[in-house]
C-alpha cells in the first residue's frame, strides 16, 4: 500500500481508489487484526493533525495515546473476529476520536462531534473498515430543535396556565370534530376528565339541548361560518345527568396560512344569571303573596286576547271578581289572616280555571279571570261554580270561622269588543251590579248596544206620556174589589189606567209605567187620574146616576213625596165637593216605607178630609209588619203572589191567614189580590178575608162606555 | 411448508439463548439496569400471521432496528420496541438529558441503533461464530412505523413471503425500572431455514 499522497493523475486501478479515499468528505480508516492501521485518508488528516506517514504502519492507541473508549476497541475485535459491524453514535459516544473541527485550534470546545461506523472488509486478510462522519451539523439542529421544543413546550404551559386559571370553560377539538383540549372549568362543567374526553367526539362530551349548536360546530369546521343567533340560553348536560344553563361562542383556529384546524368554544355557566333573570321576569308578572299573575301581566294578555278577538272569531269571556266578606276578616282577625286567605282562595280559584285560561290577583280582594275560546254559556257555568266553590268555603282562623262570598261580573269578549280599558270597566261595572244586587251573585254585563236601544225606547216612551197627558189619551179602567160578607153590599172598585196609543190599541200599564217613574212623569199620570175620576164622580152625583161607594185610586211614591200634589188633591176634593169616605188610595208598601215621614203626613192631612188608605201589595216585603204599626192606614191588601197559590200551598195559605190575622187585630180590613177562581174564594170565605179582587169575580173594564154612559150600572145588574 | 425438528428448534433457541446472554449483559451495562431474558420462541409461520403474532406482541406502531445477513442462511434480525418503550429507553441511556420531545430526534434514533447493533451483534455473534463467519451482516438501520411495514422485508431475500412460512424467532428481555420490553425477531424465508437447518445438522455433527 502506498503512501498517503494526492495524485492528480491515476495511472491504475489502485491509485484511483487512493484518489476517491482521499477526495472522500468522511474519515476513512482502515486497521488490520493487528489493529495496524493500514488506510488514514485526507480528511482524517485534516481532522486529526497527524499526517498519514505518522499514523500509517502505527495502531490507533498509538496514535491516540488520549483515546480510552474500550467500546471502539471491542466493535474492532468484533469486526475482527465475528465479522460484525458497528455503529457508535455520536450520543452514547461523544467524541470517540480526538478530531477537531480545525487542527490549529485544539481546544475542547473545538472537538468535532462524530459518528463512527465499523464494518469488516473481507479481503485475504481480514481488515476492519473506519468510517467518521462529522455529525456537527446534526447535533446543531438537534440543539436547535431541543430549544425550540423547549422554547413551545413553556408556550403551552403559559397558554395551559392562562386557560386554566380564567373562569370560562374551553374545549378545543380537532378538524375531525374530536376533543383535543380542555381546560378545568370545562371539566368540572361537563363532568368529564380531561384524560376521558381526550379524543372523544365533541357532542359525546359537550352535550346540549339544541343540536343547533353541533351542527353550527360542523359549519364552524367547514366554512368558518358563524350563525348569529349562536350561543344564546343553551342548556348543558352533564355527566351525572345534571344541567347547567350556559351561554357559548365559538371561533375557528386557523393556522398561518388561514386554513381551519379546529375550532374553539367557550361556554360559562349562567344558571345563576338566568335564574336571577327569570325571577325578576316571575315578579314582573306575578302576585308575590298568592303567586297568581298581576295586572300588569292579566292587562297585557286581555290586550293580547281582544287583539286575536278581532281577527278570529273566537269568543271568549272576563269575569271580575269581587270578595264579600273579606273586610270583616281583615278587621277583626288582622292582615295576616286576611293574607291567608287570600291564599287559600287563590288557590281554591286555581283549581276552578283551566291551564289556558288567566287568573290573575288584580289588586286588595279583587281578582280576574280571562276565559279564553269560551262561549258565554260556558263562563256564566264556571263564574257560578265559582260563586258556588266560595260560598261553601270555609275560612278558619284561630277559633273563628267565616263564609266568604263573590260577587262577579262577566263581559264577553268578542270580534265587538273594542278596548281592554272598556272591558274592564264594564266587568269591573257588572261586578258592582253584582254586588248592589244582594252580593254573592253571577252578573253578566249587558252590551252597550242593547242598553242603548232600551234607553233610546225610554227616550221615546217619555215624550208618548207627555204627549198623552196632553192629548187626554190615557183611558181609565176599573175592576171591582167584592165584599166577601154577604150582609155587606158596599161596592168597591179599585181606578186602573191604560194608555191608548196612535192606532187606538190599548197600552197596558207594565209599558209605560217603568218609563213614567223614571222620567218623573207619575205624579202628572196620578193627577189626572185624580181630576178625571174626580169630575166623573161629580157629573154622576148631578146626574144622580147610581155610582159604587169607595173609588181605590193608586198614588205613587212620587205623588205621596211631593207636598204639592196634596194640595193639588184636597183643592180637586173641595173643587168637585167629593163626598167623604167615599175616596181611598192606595200605596205601596215599597213607597210607603221609602219615604216614611212624608207618606205619614200625607195619610194623615187626607184621612182628615175623609179619604181611606189601603196598603198595596202587603207581604212582599219582609219587614212589612214592623212598618206596619207606623202607617194608619184602613185596608190591607194581600200581596197577590200568596194568594194565587193558597189553595195548593199551605204556606202560602198560612201566609194569608196570619195577614189577614194581624190585620183584623189591627182593627184593618183586608182585601185579598188575585182571586182567580172559585176555591180561592172559598178559601178566602173561610180564613174570613173581607174583600176579594180579580179575574175570578171580574176582569178590569173600561170605566166609560162608547156612548159615554158609565159601566157601573151593568156591573151593578151582574 | 417446511418443519425444523423439536431438536433443531432447541438448539437455535439455545444459540440465541447464549448470545441474549451476552446481549442483556452489554445492555444492563449501558444502562446500569439488571435485564430479564424470556425464553425464546421457534415457530414457522405464513408471513402473514408471522406479522399478526409481532403486532400483538409488540404493538401496531413499532421502532425497529434491523440487521440483514447472508451467506450459509440469509435473512433479517429485528429488535423491536413499542414506540412510546423505544423513548423510554433512550431515556434511560442518555440519563443526564431530559428529552423534552414526544418523538427521537436524529441524533437519539442514531443513539437506539446503537443499543440494537450491540444487542443484535451480541446475540448473532454466536451464530456467526459457529458458521465460521459464513454469515455477512450489514450496518444496523433504524425503522419506525406499522408493524407489517417495518417487518416487509426485499424481494432479495425474500421470493415468495406472502405465500411461503418464515421462521419466526423470538425472545423477549425487559427492563423492569425503566419498563422497557423489547423484542427480538428473526425472519427468514423457506430456503434460508432449509440451509439454517442443514448447518444446524453439520454443526452439531447430525445429532439433530
Amino acid at each position: 500500500m502506498s503512501i498517503n499522497k494526492i495524485t492528480n493523475n491515476p495511472k491504475n486501478i489502485s491509485e484511483w481508489a487512493e484518489l476517491v479515499i482521499n477526495l472522500s468528505d468522511i474519515g476513512i480508516i482502515l486497521v488490520d487484526e493487528n489493529r495496524q492501521i493500514k488506510q488514514w485518508n485526507q480528511w482524517i488528516i485534516n481532522s486529526s493533525g497527524i499526517p498519514a506517514s505518522t499514523a500509517i504502519g502505527s495502531t490507533l492507541d498509538k496514535i491516540f495515546p488520549e483515546l480510552k473508549s474500550v467500546r471502539l476497541f471491542n466493535a474492532i475485535d468484533d469486526v475482527i473476529q465475528y465479522g460484525m459491524p458497528s455503529i457508535l453514535s455520536q450520543k452514547l459516544n461523544p467524541h470517540i476520536l480526538p478530531l477537531y473541527k480545525t487542527t490549529s485550534n485544539k481546544s475542547d470546545q473545538n472537538l468535532m462531534a462524530q459518528m463512527v461506523m465499523l464494518k469488516p472488509i473481507k479481503a485475504v486478510q481480514k481488515y476492519c473498515l473506519i468510517q467518521v462522519v462529522d455529525v456537527s451539523s446534526a447535533v446543531a439542529r438537534d440543539h436547535l430543535l431541543r430549544i425550540q421544543a423547549e422554547n413551545y413546550r413553556q408556550k403551552e404551559l403559559h397558554h395551559r396556565t392562562i386557560l386554566s386559571s380564567i373562569a370560562d370553560a374551553v374545549i378545543t377539538t380537532n378538524t375531525n370534530g374530536c376533543i383535543d383540549y380542555m381546560n378545568s372549568v370545562a371539566e368540572s362543567m361537563t363532568g368529564w376528565s380531561f384524560e376521558l374526553a381526550k379524543d372523544k367526539k365533541l357532542e359525546d362530551v359537550f352535550s346540549i339541548t339544541s343540536t343547533h349548536s353541533i351542527s353550527s360546530i360542523e359549519k364552524c369546521i367547514n366554512n368558518n361560518h358563524i350563525p348569529s343567533t349562536f350561543g344564546k340560553c343553551l342548556t348543558l348536560e352533564k355527566a351525572n345527568g345534571d344541567t347547567i344553563a350556559i351561554e357559548e361562542s365559538l371561533a375557528a383556529i386557523t393556522n398561518e396560512k388561514a386554513k381551519i384546524v379546529g375550532v374553539v368554544l367557550v361556554f360559562r355557566d349562567v344558571s345563576k344569571a338566568r335564574k336571577l333573570a327569570d325571577e325578576v321576569n316571575w315578579q314582573a308578572g306575578h302576585d308575590s303573596l298568592t303567586k297568581l299573575y298581576n295586572r300588569n301581566y292579566f292587562d297585557s294578555k286581555l290586550q293580547a286576547l281582544v287583539e286575536f278577538s278581532k281577527s278570529s272569531n273566537e269568543q271568549g269571556a272576563l269575569l271580575y271578581l269581587d270578595l264579600d266578606q273579606f273586610k270583616i276578616v281583615n278587621d277583626t282577625c288582622g292582615h295576616v289572616a286576611g293574607d291567608e286567605l287570600l291564599k287559600q282562595l287563590s288557590q281554591l280559584l286555581n283549581s276552578h280555571v283551566r291551564n289556558n285560561d288567566v287568573l290573575a290577583r288584580l289588586g286588595g280582594d279583587e281578582f280576574g279571570i280571562i276565559l279564553s275560546n269560551c262561549p258565554l254559556n260556558i263562563a256564566l257555568k264556571i263564574a257560578e261554580n265559582i260563586r258556588k266553590t266560595i260560598k261553601d268555603y270555609r275560612f278558619a282562623w284561630s277559633d273563628k270561622s267565616f263564609g266568604i262570598g263573590v260577587s262577579i261580573g262577566i263581559v264577553e269578549i268578542s270580534n265587538r269588543s273594542d278596548s281592554v280599558e272598556k272591558l274592564l270597566s264594564a266587568a269591573d261595572a257588572a261586578c258592582y251590579a253584582a254586588k248592589d244586587g244582594g252580593r254573592n251573585q253571577v252578573h253578566l254585563y249587558k252590551p252597550k248596544s242593547s242598553e242603548a236601544a232600551a234607553r233610546h225606547g225610554e227616550m221615546q216612551w217619555f215624550s208618548r206620556i207627555q204627549n198623552a197627558l196632553e192629548l187626554n189619551k190615557f183611558c181609565l179602567y176599573a175592576q171591582n174589589i167584592s165584599a166577601l160578607d154577604e150582609n155587606n153590599n158596599d161596592q168597591h172598585i179599585e181606578i186602573l189606567i191604560r194608555m191608548v196609543d196612535e192606532d187606538g190599541s190599548i197600552i197596558p200599564p207594565g209599558s209605560f209605567i217603568p218609563a213614567a217613574e223614571r222620567f218623573g212623569l207619575m205624579s202628572s199620570i196620578d193627577r189626572w187620574v185624580i181630576e178625571n175620576v174626580f169630575s166623573m164622580i161629580r157629573q154622576a152625583i148631578n146626574k144622580k146616576e147610581w155610582i159604587p161607594c169607595h173609588f181605590a185610586i193608586n198614588l205613587s211614591g212620587q205623588t205621596l213625596s211631593d207636598a204639592e200634589s196634596l194640595i193639588f188633591i184636597v183643592n180637586q176634593l173641595s173643587k168637585h165637593n167629593i163626598p167623604q169616605g167615599m175616596i181611598g188610595f192606595e200605596i205601596t208598601e215599597t213607597a210607603a216605607i221609602s219615604n216614611l215621614s212624608s207618606a205619614n203626613t200625607f195619610i194623615t192631612k187626607l184621612k182628615s178630609v175623609g179619604c181611606k188608605f189601603s196598603l198595596d201589595d202587603f207581604g212582599s216585603g219582609l219587614s212589612s209588619f214592623a212598618y206596619l204599626k207606623n202607617l194608619p192606614v184602613d185596608y190591607l191588601k194581600i200581596d197577590g203572589a200568596f194568594v194565587k197559590d193558597m189553595v195548593d200551598d199551605p204556606i202560602d195559605y198560612a201566609m194569608v191567614q196570619s195577614i189577614n190575622q194581624i190585620g183584623h187585630v189591627m182593627n184593618l180590613q183586608t182585601i185579598a189580590e188575585f182571586v182567580e177562581n172559585d176555591d180561592i174564594l172559598a178559601a178566602l170565605k173561610d180564613i174570613g178575608v173581607d174583600f176579594a179582587q180579580g179575574y175570578g169575580i171580574n176582569k178590569p173594564y173600561k170605566l166609560i162606555k162608547e156612548n159615554n154612559s158609565l159601566a157601573f150600572s151593568s156591573i151593578k145588574q151582574a | 411448508m417446511i418443519k425444523l425438528t423439536a431438536l433443531q428448534k432447541d438448539a437455535l433457541g439455545e444459540l440465541l439463548n447464549i448470545g441474549m446472554g451476552r446481549a442483556s449483559a452489554s445492555l444492563s451495562e449501558m444502562v446500569g439496569e439488571e435485564v430479564e431474558l424470556s425464553v425464546p420462541h421457534v415457530n414457522i409461520l405464513p408471513y402473514k400471521e408471522a406479522v399478526n403474532s409481532v403486532s400483538e406482541n409488540v404493538g401496531k406502531e413499532v421502532t425497529a432496528v434491523r440487521e440483514s445477513f447472508k451467506g450459509a442462511f440469509w435473512g433479517d434480525a429485528l429488535l423491536l420496541f413499542p414506540e412510546n418503550q423505544s423513548l423510554q429507553l433512550v431515556k434511560a441511556l442518555l440519563k443526564d438529558q431530559e428529552l423534552p420531545i414526544e418523538i427521537l430526534s436524529e441524533m437519539e434514533q442514531e443513539a437506539l441503533t446503537e443499543v440494537g447493533n450491540i444487542i443484535l451483534n451480541a446475540c448473532l455473534g454466536s451464530l456467526s461464530n459457529i458458521f465460521e463467519q459464513n454469515l455477512e451482516f450489514e450496518l444496523p438501520k433504524y425503522s419506525h412505523g406499522s408493524c407489517s411495514e417495518v417487518l416487509k422485508q426485499d424481494k432479495r431475500t425474500l421470493q415468495d413471503q406472502h405465500n411461503e412460512g418464515v421462521l419466526l424467532l423470538q425472545m423477549n428481555f425487559s427492563l423492569e425500572k425503566t419498563k422497557v420490553n423489547g423484542y427480538l425477531t428473526l425472519l427468514m424465508d423457506v430456503d434460508s431455514m432449509e440451509a439454517l437447518s442443514k448447518q444446524l445438522s453439520i454443526y452439531f455433527g447430525g445429532a439433530v
